[in-house]
């Protein structure tokens, strides 16, 4: 027990170390609106920020593209942006809210010219669990996924044990995100 | 249960089962103290390695004061839908001897009371069923799982309103080695007069297929095979209550689940 007893002590240690590093809460709020644009272009030298009312229309439209990924709120309207560098429009980004398990989660999603996903970065994470999913190998995975792409989990993107839910909304996100760029920017709703 | 029996006045007799547990059953649960961590490594998404380690009292706070310590190690490795995971445990019960020694202690006296000629003299038997209680138990287990979702199920009640339901074909293996595993103990006015221990085996495999409509609802359906050493119980090593004697060595189970997340 005398071994025993040293050994204790040391998890005790041990423990108590790991907390403050490791044992971090995984609710936050990691980039303002003004930062996110940059998180998905940074090689954007302006943008363009543009607000997209929600309307009916819209909504519908977004519906019918999402097919059987329906979204957990509609925001009232959208924070958009037009990624330049010089003259050169890079992209486009959105700012887009999906439900993870209780609360919405925030994250910008980057699309590019060929209509496919950029980058994506979290904003706000107001959830106690399944904060994993702001981890960079996570959203790496949604480079170059498209409107067509299922964007689950399981299916065409690794999930995360413990953060499912999460993972859903992000998928759900990120489709709406390619929905609403598809209807705003490369379909031209706004000029209409 | 403690009693005297007719015709025998002088002799008191206790049944107690013990079973181990964490904790100390105290009402302030401060003074149970316990350590528990995990140390885990996750080289890619969907793979992972982790250490743990469980330090805490296992005996009643009227009893001695002994801990049960165990460390564990676990794993899962993902290729697409297919997944591996599993985990080692060791855990080792320190001072069962003195546990049961204890035990029979106390329940003698903290109840030998007599009055009357006939019941001066009390003798005291104390007999155990040291239920689960071993010196050490380790085993693995291990789960290969398949996600799938045929396309031709879309169309029915079970894929027309999900968007993205699941199949999950499970194959489960499992293994326990009980050693120092206590079946009897008796006690005679506060001597130890039985003391037996044996060691054991015991084996599981369970085919299942669970049926995933959305991640917080589960319905499960699984085979489950179970065997221990052959001519022994399976009652001392699980849960099972088994009903022919020549056959409680094995069992065969089907479990039906249905599973909700809050």
């Amino acid at each position: 027990m005398k071994v025993l007893g040293k050994w204790f002590w040391l998890v005790c240690l041990l423990s108590s170390l790991e907390t403050p590093f490791l044992a971090t809460a995984q609710e936050g709020s990691f980039l303002k609106e003004e930062e996110a644009p940059k998180a998905v272009f940074p090689e954007a030298t302006s943008f363009d920020r543009k607000v997209i009312r929600s309307t009916e229309e819209l909504k519908e439209k977004i519906r019918q593209r999402m097919g059987k990924n329906k979204t957990s709120l509609w925001e009232d309207s959208y924070v958009t942006f037009v990624a330049k560098k010089g003259e050169l429009t890079l992209g486009y980004a959105v700012i887009v809210e999906e439900i993870g398990k209780h609360r919405p989660i925030t994250f910008i999603v980057g699309i590019g010219s060929d209509r496919k996903i950029k980058d994506s970065a979290l904003m706000v994470y107001r959830e106690a669990y399944g904060g994993e999913v702001r981890d960079r190998r996570f959203l790496q995975q949604y480079k170059g996924k498209e409107l067509k792409d299922p964007l689950l989990p399981y299916r065409d993107i690794q999930n995360i044990s413990g953060a499912t839910l999460s993972v859903e909304a992000i998928g759900r996100g990120s489709k709406k995100a390619l929905a609403l760029v598809d209807i705003i920017y490369f379909e031209g709703l706004e000029r209409k | 249960m403690i009693q005297s029996r007719f015709p025998r006045r002088d002799k008191l007799e206790a049944e107690i089962e013990l079973r181990p547990t964490r904790g100390t059953f105290s009402d302030d649960l401060k003074s149970g103290k316990a350590v528990a961590t995990r140390w885990a490594y996750s080289p890619w998404l969907g793979d992972e390695i982790a250490a743990s380690f469980y330090w805490g009292r296992y005996t009643p706070d009227f009893l001695d004061s002994h801990p049960v310590v165990s460390f564990a190690f676990d794993g899962k490795k993902t290729w697409g839908s297919f997944e591996i995971e599993g985990q080692y445990v060791n855990t080792w019960w320190s001072g069962v001897n003195g546990v049961a020694k204890s035990f029979a202690r106390t329940v003698r006296d903290s109840s030998a009371e007599t009055s009357g000629a006939e019941t001066a003299e009390l003798e005291t038997e104390v007999e155990f069923e040291l239920a689960n209680l071993a010196t050490r138990k380790q085993g693995y287990w291990v789960d290969f799982r398949y996600r799938f979702w045929p396309e031709f199920l879309n169309a029915t009640i079970l894929g027309r309103h999900f968007s993205n339901p699941q199949l999950i074909s499970t194959f489960r293996a499992e293994q326990v080695w009980f050693s120092g595993l206590l079946n009897s103990v008796a006690f005679t006015g506060g001597a130890l007069t039985d003391f037996k221990t044996e060691n054991r085996l015991l084996n599981r495999f369970t085919f299942g297929l669970a049926y995933r409509p959305v991640p917080l609802v589960a319905l499960q359906l699984a085979y489950e095979y179970t065997r221990t050493n052959q001519g022994k119980s399976l009652s001392t090593v699980t849960n099972f209550l088994t009903s022919s004697k020549d056959r409680e060595f094995f069992q065969h189970a089907v479990l039906m689940g249905l599973t909700f997340g809050f």
